[in-house]
């Protein structure tokens, strides 16, 4: 079997596409083209730095009148709404503001009043959205995680690919695979823990995000969170599995919603320990 | 720079003997040539073509980059396209990569070719291995084999933003002229 891999700078990280089939360079380079064009199709869409992009547009104009969203941006606001609903709100798209006000994002509306927000004034109904106030959605969490989904779509059935968008990868033939997982390290390079594929995709998030500055805040007290782990998550899409890092890191007893969902959740420590976070197993 | 050189004082007393380089992590996507046709490039002529230190000085000025190659690895296409490959390093990265520049020195496309990336030094030290025998089925340490794929906290490609910035700043200054 011939493999090609390819990497792309996209959704502000590095995108490694590998393919694998019975064909010629020139084919696997088309379908992994093709991928990256997906991708980026996906960045014009999510884009909270670019203020062309679909969601730029919500952001501006869905507190004034309703927007009809695409297929992509409606089937992630789903189910970012349906994880703010079961978390009561811990984890919440419209953290958006605050990562401006705090500098972590580009802060395009300097005059709007800094009023409280959060997904409850969110009104998604069938593909027509609008906001009870002015928000500004982040889909940071989320977006790279739905790109990497989309891109693994675009091959044919039977593809050997794996799309790696800076940790939140996914793969098509994943069952004897593993991933090696860099521990939480602020200083220097960090070390290689490797563990098991145990669904077709894993995200990685730690706190250590940025510089050390995090960009996970805490709903209670609104400040950054701090934690010395990583945590993988391990779910059957990358948009899932991407999401579910931050509920991991959120949400106190997660154990529901990760079984919901068909996730596992691991924790690696800066000395390369290793604790299963979620599910928890009640025996 | 204080913390690491700590740190290398305390290898030197604590791992003595175990002075390796930290292990590099490199994988390899495209050869040149692959990325000259990935970027539609193929048929490209090579042009020599180096900057003077006052060009150098005048481009790291204007883009706040640091120029450390003056020797640029430069192709010219039949549209008066520049297929350029240039490397970028970061503070734990080294990164090969092409770009190419429309004749009017707008980026139309970016292939990464190598990138390397290094892990901690304590990887290297069969104390710190050992710790982790008999964690379990399939929870083992990276030792000697390479891993294809890896997770962590995002990486920003700041640094080949960074790369690009100057190579378009270079295209501008000397590479139009050619």
């Amino acid at each position: 079997m011939n493999s090609i891999s390819q990497c792309r700078p996209a959704l502000g990280t590095y995108v490694e596409i590998t393919v694998g089939g019975d064909f010629g360079d020139e084919e696997l380079l088309r379908q992994s083209k093709s991928a990256f064009r997906e991708i980026e199709r996906i960045e014009r869409v999510m884009s909270f730095h670019d203020p062309e992009s679909e969601l730029s547009r919500i952001n501006r104009d869905a507190h004034q009148r309703s927007v009809d969203l695409s297929k992509d941006l409606t089937r992630v606001l789903e189910f970012a709404l349906q994880l703010s609903r079961e978390t009561d709100g811990l984890y919440d798209l419209c953290v958006g503001s605050e990562l401006a006000r705090k500098g972590a994002l580009p802060n395009l509306y300097p005059d709007r009043e800094n009023t409280p927000q959060s997904w409850r004034d969110v009104n998604l109904s069938g593909r027509s959205l609008t906001f009870r106030q002015p928000l500004q959605l982040d889909l940071g969490g989320i977006a790279k995680g739905y790109a990497v989904d989309c891109a693994i779509n675009q091959f044919p059935d039977g593809s050997h690919v794996c799309v790696n968008a800076g940790g939140d990868l996914r793969m098509s033939h994943w069952e004897s695979e593993v991933v090696g997982v860099k521990t939480p390290s602020r200083w220097r390079a960090g070390r290689i823990v490797e563990l098991p594929m145990e669904r077709p995709a894993v995200a990685t998030s730690a706190t250590y995000y940025l510089e050390g500055k995090s960009v996970i805040l805490s709903p209670e007290s609104g400040r950054p969170i701090r934690d010395r782990r990583s945590v993988s998550v391990f779910a059957n899409e990358c948009m899932i599995a991407d999401a579910l890092t931050k509920v991991a890191f959120l949400v106190p007893d997660a154990s529901p919603i990760f079984q919901a969902f068909h996730a596992k959740a691991i924790a690696v420590d800066r000395k390369g320990g290793i604790t299963p976070l979620f599910p928890q197993c009640h025996a | 720079m204080k913390r690491r050189s700590t740190f290398k004082l305390l290898s030197w007393f604590g791992l003595g003997g175990l002075m390796m380089s930290p292990p590099v992590h490199a994988k390899t996507f495209l050869t040149t040539s692959q990325a000259m046709s990935a970027l539609g490039a193929g048929g490209a002529r090579k042009v020599s073509a180096t900057l003077t230190s006052e060009q150098a000085k005048s481009i790291q000025s204007a883009t706040g980059v640091r120029v450390r190659n003056k020797t640029l690895q430069v192709w010219k296409t039949g549209s008066g396209n520049w297929f350029i490959v240039d490397q970028v390093i970061g503070k734990h990265e080294n990164i090969d990569y092409a770009v190419l520049l429309s004749n009017t020195g707008q980026v139309r496309g970016i292939e990464v070719m190598v990138y390397r990336e290094s892990y901690g030094h304590e990887i290297m030290n069969p104390r710190w291995k050992a710790q982790f025998h008999g964690k379990g089925p399939g929870t083992k340490l990276k030792l000697d084999r390479e891993i294809k794929n890896i997770t962590g906290a995002t990486l920003s490609c700041r640094h080949i933003t960074e790369g690009i910035n100057r190579l378009t700043e270079t295209w501008n200054q000397v590479l139009r002229y050619l």
